[in-house]
């Protein structure tokens, strides 16, 4: 041992404390970064001095290690609160946008409109007679139908829009996926001669932790050094691989969907939390629902109404008439599928009346009986209407519909009970003129195709069209009574036995049951997510203050061992200045 | 955000921590100042959704309630129009009315003008074309037009049978609103009723509906039990329409072993068994058995007839089924004559009943034929108050067999000459005895025969006791064409047939047997038609009073008035009970306005509640938070001012 070795004890202290206030330095400057997790430099003693008789000590000090101060099972529970959180927090937001879509509880929502109409007719029970009170009652059938087509187009535009940030997020996930694997290369080859890629592995903590937050990853790190994140159970990087997601088409029960799947083997993808999760499930789930509902309601108002309506009589008859549904084959029987009837007959039986009115004869009507059984077509409908009806001419047209007309030129035909019937009894147990579109009032099958039927909606015919009454007296109200029951007080048995304002109340409700419940577990999940990365902050953070410390500390003990090196280097010239 | 297992404070996680809790308190402020702004503590329904499906009901309901209110509104108006009209009919009219008859009746005073009664109906013409804004009160369901027509031959009513409604009740049901011509006037009075059963026999497709069934209860449908030796089937009903879907379901189970099929008159099904021991019983609750008339218990061995399952005549059914098949004569024409028109009915084109009823009512003669009630006959109701409807034969039993023919063997002797039947002398038939007999018949042959009407009741029993005194002598029967009892000599003298009174009876004019509307040849005697059915209505008994107080014969006229003043007076009662009525349902409706509209107020109140913000709550909790933020603020602003850097040289 000598005064050399001491110089090298200096220089090992200098060398050292150089590299810590680099480490701090290092950390006071990426105080702000995200994701950035603290630097602590390890120093050891190191070598040995022989100060003779046995005695030995150490020579100085080494940098060991630059540690990065980070919990790994720590940092995986944040990133699966994250993916919790973005799951329930993109559910919350499109419940919500559905609410506001719904706009429910206020005066111009579709529960509102709804009873507007249903009381309408209940008005019409006494006022029959008054034009201008059926021409209300259609404006407002007409805000009924207005209101459902835009919910159903919101509703569609927002599965829509749901689909495309899908598209946007899974590729954001397949970049961030490469990321990863090329970060992977990286500090493999980094770390294959004993280094630790502290930088590189913090990149690829933030590129996990975004990818977290789209979909739910478990990372687990090999012993090279490279990470594996896995997909529920599929591997989605593994080393320097990374597999693509894509969106494809699936066709469930006749409605195509898209939904991830993996782009190399088309196999499926677990979703188990992350925004694309939550994405899929409220569009395929919640959203899903509020469609198919929207869809049963506006199509059972169809029907129901179109039930009651068609075997009703306006003020007035009307001389031809064409069915609004078309008949795909018109030799099918009328009650099978291949009609492409939305809604079919059944076996029972209807009334055509002919009303001839010739000036100065008082009008005479001769209501004539049509029988329907499972098994009668169209033709034979037809065939039949022409043989048993003297004064109706029935036709096919070339689009498949039923065709109706008076052949005495100063006839009209109306499709009530004939009078003295039983008020008990339909005039229609065949449901074949709702079923095929004649004397109806709505046309269409669900929320976006309902429309009003064309001479209902026509301002000039609608009003004498509108069948208020069963016996073509101008007072007669009794089947606007029998609509306006059909709101609130008639259940239907495919809606559940409920009436329809029940149901589109159900469906309200339901929605901010959901909604809240979205809500509340977004925020709790929020919660834990914020304390969890309280806690990685708290110990992968920088604090200045801790930062500032090491400064004073490090600094100081630069400014020690340059000193000790002044001091063995007069020490040194000492011992040269001695004369020989 | 809490501060358990924290134990190292980053600046990192210092910042993250502030800019949390900023932003969660400005998400509660932000929603507080909402519901500040619009009063309404649902600013979503998510915010609370117990409340918000609590008020969607109530809020349904408040709107549903609305619309009852104003319904009853119009209906009130419509009352009380009613009720001041009914008035008006009551004292100015038909009071006025009964004092001029009662004036007149009195001995020694002259009888009223005519002309003054002449305008009492005027102005009751008036009242019973009383309106309310656009619609006419007491036409019924026709209410766009004036419901009561003068013309020639009368006043005729264009209304409806059938009352206009409104839905009052917050039920399913409606309720009538007003009164029609009929009900406060008389105005379908007038009818002949259907004297024949014209139940038709049933074919395949007759529905269900258009049966009573064998209860009285209509069909219905259920699941039945068919059995004999060989088998035993469930037959489900559910989904028939008409009777031929019965019959196939009962065939299609019995499988050639139980048939069924329509008894030979129509009214019934047959059920027979090809192996004996037939039984047919219900399944579960079912009644369908019942109403079809085929529920046997016991042993029927290899059939039955079932019981009648009672058809309905309806406008679609075919003319040759009526009467159980037997039909009816469209050879031939009914005659109809009505306030100085007259009709020819041609019934040959004729298949359904309801081209009879179209033909009776192109006849234009102010007559309406309609099927009754009780579905087994045709009503035909003479609309023209003043006039008489006659509905007669010409050569052939059409009128007969429709039950419509106005002068038949069942028309009861006290309805003739409008109700003031006929004046006779005795009570006994047996033996006549002279002082007792009404009129005599004198034959061709000079052989007399006398008639005392006695205990006779109809025309048929004044019909019989001819024939049965003349021996032969004179037929006695109905007109072959038109109405009124017809006599036939065949007794084969010279003389001629005739017949006069006996013992000042006054029988033979009321039976039209004098008089001059009789026509008569050497051998035959057409009685005029002495049973005119006109509407018992205020206008003919208007029209009658001032026929009667022209009446010369001080006897007769006095009679006629005091039979008048008897019926105003019954007409007077009714419009005092009509009135009363709608007295009674105005206050009920009333009633109603006034527990709906207290409904409401709750309900209102409910609703506040349920979605009105708390202000006070709201502007404490705004301060409380505004409070929390500041001092959020400047704690963070302190701690984060401070750092070890600003003291290190």
């Amino acid at each position: 041992m000598g005064l050399l070795d001491s110089l090298r004890i200096g220089t090992s202290a200098l060398l050292t404390q150089q590299a810590a206030l680099q480490v701090t330095g290092n950390n006071i400057a990426n105080v702000s970064t995200p994701g950035y997790a603290r630097e602590e430099p390890m120093m050891a003693a190191t070598g040995t001095s022989n100060y003779g008789a046995g005695i030995t000590g150490g020579a100085g000090v080494k940098l060991e290690d630059v540690r990065r101060i980070v919990d790994d099972s720590l940092q995986q529970r944040v990133n699966d609160a994250n993916s919790q959180t973005s799951q329930y927090q993109v559910a919350q937001q499109t419940l919500q946008q559905v609410e506001s879509l719904f706009n429910a509880g206020t005066d111009t929502d579709l529960s509102s409109k709804l009873t507007a109409l249903f009381n309408g007719f209940s008005q019409l029970v006494g006022d029959s007679a008054n034009t201008s009170q059926r021409g209300v009652v259609i404006s407002q059938a007409q805000e009924v139908v207005t209101e459902l087509h835009r919910q159903a187009a919101g509703l569609q535009d927002l599965s829509s829009q749901l689909t495309d940030r899908m598209n946007t997020d899974v590729q954001q996930v397949n970049q961030l996926a490469s990321n990863v694997a090329a970060l992977n290369t990286q500090i493999v080859s980094t770390e294959s001669d004993g280094a630790t890629a502290t930088s590189l592995r913090d990149q690829r903590d933030v590129a996990i932790s975004d990818l977290s937050k789209l979909v739910s990853v478990t990372a687990r790190e090999q012993s090279n050094g490279a990470v594996t994140l896995y997909l529920g159970s599929q591997p989605l990087v593994d080393q320097g691989d990374s597999r693509k997601l894509m969106l494809a088409t699936s066709d469930e029960n006749g409605v195509a969907k898209q939904i991830v799947s993996f782009a190399d083997n088309q196999g499926p993808v677990q979703l188990n939390g992350g925004e694309i999760a939550g994405i899929q499930t409220t569009r395929d789930g919640q959203l899903a629902q509020v469609q198919d509902r929207l869809s049963t309601l506006a199509g059972q108002l169809i029907w129901q109404v179109n039930l009651v309506h068609s075997q009703g009589t306006g003020l007035e008859g009307v001389h031809n008439v064409t069915a609004a549904n078309q008949v795909a084959d018109p030799s099918a029987a009328l009650s099978s599928a291949q009609t492409g009837l939305h809604f079919r007959p059944t076996n029972g039986s209807f009334f055509i009346t002919v009303t001839t009115a010739s000036p100065g004869v008082p009008v005479t009507s001769t209501p004539i009986q049509i029988d329907v059984s499972q098994s009668t077509s169209l033709e034979d409908l037809t065939q039949e209407i022409n043989d048993k009806a003297a004064g109706v001419g029935a036709s096919i047209d070339a689009a498949g519909r039923l065709t109706l007309s008076a052949t005495d030129p100063n006839a009209t035909l109306s499709f009530g009970p004939p009078a003295g019937a039983s008020a008990n009894t339909p005039a229609d147990t065949s449901h074949t003129l709702a079923a095929l579109g004649i004397n109806t009032f709505f046309t269409g099958t669900d929320a976006g195709s309902i429309a009003l039927q064309p001479d209902i909606a026509d301002l000039k015919t609608g009003p004498a069209r509108l069948a208020a009454g069963l016996t073509g007296a101008p007072g007669d109200g009794a089947n606007a009574q029998n609509l306006a029951n059909l709101g609130t007080q008639t259940p239907v048995a495919a809606l559940g036995n409920v009436t329809l304002t029940q149901y589109q109340q159900q469906v309200n409700s339901d929605l901010a049951v959901w909604t809240a419940a979205a809500r509340d577990t977004a925020t709790s999940n929020q919660v834990v997510q914020q304390a969890l990365t309280a806690q990685r902050d708290s110990l992968s953070g920088v604090s200045l203050d801790e930062e500032a410390v090491n400064l004073m500390q490090y600094q100081r003990a630069f400014q020690g061992a340059a000193r000790f090196i002044t001091v063995v280097d007069q020490m040194l010239q000492t011992l040269l200045a001695i004369p020989t | 955000m809490s501060m358990a297992g924290i134990s190292r404070i980053s600046d990192q996680m210092r910042t993250n921590t502030l800019l949390s809790t900023l932003q969660s308190t400005n998400l509660k402020l932000g929603l507080l100042q909402q519901q500040i702004a619009t009063g309404n503590r649902l600013t979503s329904p998510d915010v609370d959704p117990v409340a918000a499906d609590q008020s969607f009901s109530v809020e349904r309901n408040i709107q549903q309630q609305d619309q009852l209110l104003n319904n009853i509104q119009s209906a009130t108006n419509i009352f009380s129009e009613t009720d001041s009209q009914l008035g008006n009919a009551a004292d100015t009219i038909v009071q006025q009315a009964i004092t001029y008859a009662a004036s007149s009746v009195s001995t020694g005073a002259t009888p009223t003008d005519p002309s003054l009664v002449q305008s009492l109906s005027n102005s009751l013409l008036n009242i019973a074309n009383s309106k309310v804004g656009d619609v006419y009160i007491f036409g019924g369901t026709n209410c766009t037009s004036a419901p009561f027509s003068p013309s020639a031959a009368g006043v005729r009513y264009v209304g409806q049978s059938a009352g206009m409604m409104g839905m009052l009740g917050g039920g399913s049901g409606a309720t009538q609103v007003g009164v029609t011509g009929d009900q406060a006037f008389g105005a379908m009075s007038g009818q002949m009723q259907c004297s024949q059963n014209l139940r038709p026999s049933m074919t395949t497709d007759t529905r269900l509906a258009d049966l009573d069934g064998a209860s009285g209860n209509g069909i219905r449908l259920g699941t039945i039990v068919i059995s004999d030796q060989s088998l035993q089937k469930q037959v489900t009903l559910a989904g028939c329409d008409c009777i031929g879907d019965v019959i196939d379901r009962i065939n299609t189970a019995g499988a050639g072993e139980i048939t069924a099929s329509l008894s030979s008159d129509g009214q019934a099904l047959q059920i027979s068994s090809a192996s004996g021991g037939l039984t047919v019983t219900e399944q579960g609750a079912s009644q369908a058995a019942h109403d079809l008339g085929i529920f046997r218990s016991s042993d029927q061995g290899t059939g039955f007839t079932g019981n009648s399952v009672a058809p309905r005549v309806t406008l679609t059914t075919s003319l040759s089924n009526l009467r159980a098949g037997a039909g009816i004569d469209v050879a031939h024409e009914l005659l109809i004559t009505n306030g100085g028109g007259s009709a020819k009915i041609d019934l040959s084109k004729a298949q359904t009943v309801g081209d009879v009823i179209n033909a009776i009512t192109a006849a234009n003669v102010g007559v309406k034929a309609q099927v009754n009630a009780a579905g087994d006959g045709i009503d035909v109701v003479n609309l023209v108050s003043g006039a008489e409807m006659r509905i007669g034969e010409n050569g052939g039993t059409t009128a007969e067999d429709l039950g419509v023919r106005s002068f038949n063997r069942q028309t009861l002797l006290s309805d003739l000459n409008g109700g003031a039947g006929v004046r006779a002398n005795s009570q006994s038939t047996d033996p006549v005895t002279a002082g007792e007999s009404d009129f005599r018949i004198t034959a061709s042959d000079g052989s007399t025969f006398d008639i005392a009407l006695g205990s006779a009741r109809t025309v048929g029993d004044v019909i019989d006791l001819i024939n049965n005194a003349t021996g032969g002598k004179v037929t006695a029967g109905l007109a072959t064409v038109g109405n009124g009892i017809a006599l036939t000599d065949s007794a084969g003298g010279a003389g001629q047939l005739g017949v006069i009174a006996t013992n000042a009876s006054d029988a033979a004019q009321d039976l039209g047997l004098t008089g001059d509307s009789v026509k008569t040849t050497q051998t035959t005697l057409a009685a005029a038609d002495c049973n005119p059915i006109c509407p018992d209505s205020i206008f003919t008994h208007l029209t009658q009073l001032a026929s009667a107080l022209k009446i010369q014969d001080v006897n007769q006229r006095v009679q006629e008035l005091t039979r008048l003043g008897s019926k105003l007076t019954s007409d007077l009662n009714n419009l005092i009970n009509l009135r009363a009525q709608v007295g009674g349902l105005t206050k009920d409706m009333t009633n109603s306005q006034s527990n709906i509209q207290d409904e409401q107020t709750s309900s209102k109140s409910l609703l506040s509640n349920l979605k009105d913000t708390d202000f006070t709550s709201a502007v404490s909790q705004l301060q409380a938070l505004q409070t929390a933020m500041q001092g959020n603020l400047i704690a963070a602003s302190r701690i984060m001012g401070t750092s070890l850097l600003d003291f290190l040289k």
